[in-house]
């Protein structure tokens, strides 16, 4: 997992809740890197879950919702940093443009890069699947940035998520425009 | 202080402490990962470098210089100078390109470099240099600043271009200057190409004709009907060759012949048709001034025959009158200078005879009507007949003739005997006429070149005054004779062998001469002859024919117009004892036969109010009368017999017509009074004896042979009281009467022999054996 998911997660959390809270994430969980991050390296996925997991602990906040804050929130970085993916007309465009043209672009340039999956189906104007794939089951973080592109295209969305699965691996994500 | 304040400000600095720890933990995870971001940048940027360092020799790959390349390469810099080039490109072509010379093409060339350069485009020209030719591809590498220059050497392409672009242009050179209207018309009969020629022999120009139907622009109907066929034939893949009139521009006719071809793409596909057109309109005019001439001179042919028939009818009407005459004169009472006038006006008539049959031979051989008449007949006997029609002249002249008789010779043979004959009597007179005193031979050679097939060769050689070497080549051609002086000493008109060669010829062979002067000359021809079976020969007219004078009252009809003719005929008519009615034109003769009928219709052809022919017609189809007709014509032009036959005629008889064969036509046609046969003269037991019928049908047609031979023999004795001729002759005759006649004529035969006495008794005697003889040979003719 790319290094900024990381030190932009800790940034958020020292942001919302202090250093405190992230030296206690830091001490409570067995990381490989005691809690050391840069955006340009590469870390377990393994890692972040523990962070998650220890911050829902300790802030009695449930993981789903915490990975989906940090989704919208992450959107907001990325979009920011990587301007020349978000010339598109609308969030469904854009969401189609992912398996296309967006990741084909990234593996170029971090050939070491496991990345999701995300087969696009149009199904109305208003109305699109995408079905979410990835050994990480991470689809509500992908809720998360769902929103964040919504919001980015001035859009609100309600996104349903549907198991295709156990484990969360493979995931329908039905996305609806309103309003 | 209070404890609560100390408590408090405890806190504080546990608080404060805790946030210190926390900073402290903070910046040093933030120092581990700088370094770690250090690290993982400078891998990055080693990564980057190396590359940087693939990638520009890559680049330096792609632009190697190639050294191994056949053809000659350049590299030149964009200033234009030569930077390599490998060992292909020679001397020649470095030096021209490099030199700094300022050459108009080294300008133009240094041009193109430039453009191929700041274009950034791969550009080709052609660039001549000496006698050699280059393509060159310019390849421009913008970051390296230098052109590649690849020049291939297309010297032998072009040459080949040139050569064949040299050609076209010779042959196209060629047909337009040949008068050649050539026109390219494409599937959809639509022109697509009009040469110069061909306009200015139509008329329009090419623009006026390009996209146009040459089928609606130039033909009328007719023509375009067959310009259709032959259009469906072309486009079939047929060339063809045909000639049509075509209508120009201003109307006229121009008369072309067309020679038309397809022609393909380059995919062998029919693109369309090419018609090469030659004027021919002179030729057109000139041949149909051609037909009219030719129709004129036929017209004109016909004029001449029509003339010549007339003229032979004229000549030969008088001429049966002096004939006819001269013979029943020559049977009156007439003394001695009597006869000898008559003699001469006979055989000066006979002699006319010749000439007018000679001519008119002549007339129908220019006109090509002369044709063979195929027949069987006795060559033998032609040959026999012939030596006796000269032999009188040969006594004259003391001339001995000879014949020899290839004995392979089948007795009878198909052929055209009266030309055949003609021919002969024609050599033979000839070699009668120009020997004194010496022999004439005549000699029959055969060979059998199929089953009944036979190469004759006819050989007259006489020992004659021969015929001057520089004058053999003439002798043949019409009019022409050895030398002037024989017309003087000798007679003739010169056509006689003209005739004979032309006869001969049309019977596929070839009249030949051998001469030498005052030696003789040898003539000499073969033919193919066809012998027929003996089994299957027709009824034999015998030569040695005797007149029957006796034809018991048969009532002959007479048409005929000219007084000295129907007088002559019906004296010699009523001599044989039939009885003569006559009519004096065909209108006459049907009046007559519807009053009598006759055993016999004499009918002459050219008659005042109706004629013969169509006298005929009426007595045939509307008095339904079948009495025998016999034309007397005088016109012996070929046709006539068919028009006789045509129009119901039986025979005819050509006038002038001697009493023989007036006789031999009555004899056909009627039935004569055999009564008059008294006892028969002929005794053939000896030869029935030897019980070969064979060997005595060939005995008997020998002696009808020799006897008929041996009886003229006699008579000219007779009448030259010859007695020494008579008496070998009989002796000759002897043992053949003694095998064929009845005893009394054998005693006869020998008596005549050796009586020793030369009165007129004795020459009475021989006379009655003759007349007894004579009627031997009607006898045996009889009796077959």
């Amino acid at each position: 997992m790319k290094g900024i998911v990381f030190t932009e997660f800790l940034e958020l959390v020292e942001d919302k809740f202090g250093l405190e809270v992230v030296n206690q994430i830091i001490d409570g969980c067995e990381l490989d890197t005691d809690g050391v991050y840069t955006s340009v390296g590469t870390y377990s996925h393994k890692d972040m879950f523990k962070m998650v997991a220890k911050l829902s602990e300790l802030q009695n906040i449930p993981v789903p919702d915490l990975l989906q804050i940090y989704g919208e929130y992450f959107f907001d970085v990325l979009s920011k940093g990587y301007p020349q993916f978000m010339d598109q007309p609308n969030s469904f465009v854009f969401l189609e443009s992912i398996d296309n043209y967006i990741h084909p672009e990234v593996l170029k340039l971090y050939p070491e890069a496991e990345l999701p999956s995300f087969d696009a189906k149009m199904n109305s104007e208003n109305e699109m699947t995408l079905l979410y794939q990835s050994s990480r089951k991470m689809s509500d973080f992908a809720v998360g940035l769902i929103k964040g592109a919504a919001g980015y295209f001035n859009e609100e969305v309600i996104v349903e998520k549907e198991l295709k699965d156990g484990d969360g691996e493979k995931v329908m994500l039905n996305i609806k425009k309103i309003g | 202080m209070g404890m609560e304040k100390k408590l408090c400000l405890i806190l504080k600095r546990l608080d404060r402490d805790k946030e210190i720890e926390n900073l402290k933990k903070a910046l040093k995870r933030q120092k581990l990962a700088r370094k770690e971001a250090e690290k993982i940048l400078e891998k990055k940027s080693m990564k980057l470098y190396n590359s940087n360092q693939k990638l520009t020799e890559l680049i330096a790959n792609t632009n190697r210089f190639p050294e191994e390349n056949p053809s000659p390469v350049l590299r030149f810099s964009a200033q234009g100078h030569v930077l390599m080039y490998n060992n292909k490109a020679g001397k020649k072509i470095i030096d021209f390109l490099d030199k700094a010379s300022n050459t108009t093409k080294k300008k133009y060339f240094l041009g193109q470099l430039e453009y191929s350069f700041n274009e950034q485009k791969n550009f080709q020209f052609e660039l001549a240099v000496d006698d050699s030719f280059f393509l060159i591809n310019a390849v421009p590498f913008q970051s390296t600043n230098y052109v590649n220059i690849y020049a291939n050497d297309i010297t032998a392409i072009k040459k080949a271009n040139e050569a064949v672009k040299q050609s076209e242009g010779k042959y196209r050179g060629v047909i337009e200057n040949l008068n050649l209207g050539i026109l390219e018309v494409d599937n959809n009969d639509k022109i697509i190409k009009a040469y110069p020629q061909f306009c200015s022999l139509i008329g329009y120009t090419e623009a006026e004709l390009l996209g146009k139907s040459p089928t609606e622009l130039f033909l009328d109907k007719l023509s375009r009907k067959i310009m259709e066929r032959e259009n469906e034939g072309r486009l079939k893949g047929n060339s063809s060759v045909y000639e049509v009139p075509l209508i120009k521009k201003n109307g006229d006719v121009v008369w072309v012949i067309i020679s038309g071809a397809p022609f393909y793409n380059s995919d062998g596909m029919l693109e369309g048709t090419v018609g090469i057109h030659l004027d021919i309109t002179e030729r057109r005019i000139m041949e149909a001034d051609l037909r009219e001439a030719k129709l004129k001179a036929e017209e004109l042919n016909e004029i001449k025959e029509m003339f010549l028939a007339n003229m032979s009818h004229e000549i030969r009407t008088p001429m049966n009158a002096i004939v006819g005459m001269s013979e029943l004169l020559s049977q009156s009472n007439l003394d001695e200078t009597q006869s000898k006038y008559l003699s001469a006006i006979s055989s000066s008539s006979k002699n006319l005879l010749v000439l007018i049959n000679d001519l008119l031979d002549f007339s129908k051989i220019e006109s090509g009507n002369l044709s063979l008449e195929m027949a069987e007949f006795n060559l033998n006997k032609l040959i026999t007949k012939t030596i006796e029609t000269v032999s009188l002249k040969a006594d004259d002249n003391g001339v001995d003739i000879v014949c020899e008789m290839d004995p392979i010779l089948p007795k009878m043979l198909n052929g055209d005997s009266t030309r055949l004959g003609q021919v002969l009597l024609n050599l033979l007179s000839n070699a009668v006429k120009f020997t004194i005193n010496g022999s004439v031979k005549t000699t029959v050679k055969a060979t059998r070149t199929k089953d009944d097939t036979y190469q004759i060769t006819f050989v007259v050689k006489d020992e004659g005054i021969g015929i001057p070497k520089e004058e053999l080549g003439n002798i043949f051609n019409d009019f022409s004779q050895a030398t002037a002086s024989t017309t003087r000493l000798y007679g003739g008109t010169g056509l006689g062998l003209s005739i004979s060669q032309k006869i001969v010829r049309l019977m596929g062979g070839e009249l030949e001469v051998e001469s030498e002067l005052n030696k003789g000359s040898e003539f000499f021809f073969s033919i193919e002859l066809e012998g027929v079976d003996i089994d299957n020969a027709a009824y034999e007219l015998s030569d040695n024919y005797s007149i029957e004078e006796d034809f018991n009252q048969s009532k002959i009809l007479l048409v005929e117009d000219n007084p000295v003719n129907s007088l002559m005929a019906t004296t010699i008519l009523e001599k044989w004892n039939c009885r003569v009615d006559l009519a004096e034109n065909g209108i006459e003769s049907i009046e007559k036969l519807n009053l009598k009928s006759y055993d016999l219709i004499l009918m002459d052809m050219t008659m005042p109010k109706m004629g013969g022919i169509e006298a005929s017609q009426i007595i045939r189809k509307e008095l339904k009368i079948e009495t025998p007709i016999i034309a007397l014509t005088a016109n012996a032009i070929k046709g006539d017999l068919e028009k006789c036959v045509a129009a119901g005629m039986d025979d005819y008889l050509s006038k002038p017509y001697h009493q023989i064969d007036l006789n031999r036509v009555l004899t056909k046609w009627i039935e004569p009074n055999k009564e008059i046969v008294k006892e028969s003269l002929i005794n053939l037991s000896k030869l029935e004896e030897m019980g070969d019928p064979d060997f005595l049908e060939k005995m008997l047609n020998l002696f009808l042979v020799e006897a008929g031979k041996d009886i003229t023999i006699i008579k000219k004795a007779i009448e030259q009281s010859d007695f020494d001729q008579i008496r070998s002759t009989a002796h000759k005759m002897k043992p053949s009467i003694n095998y064929i006649c009845i005893a009394r004529l054998f005693e006869e035969v020998k008596a005549i022999e050796v009586t020793e006495t030369n009165d007129i008794s004795y020459l009475d005697r021989v006379s009655s054996f003759v007349q007894d003889l004579e009627l031997v040979l009607k006898q045996l003719n009889q009796r077959k």
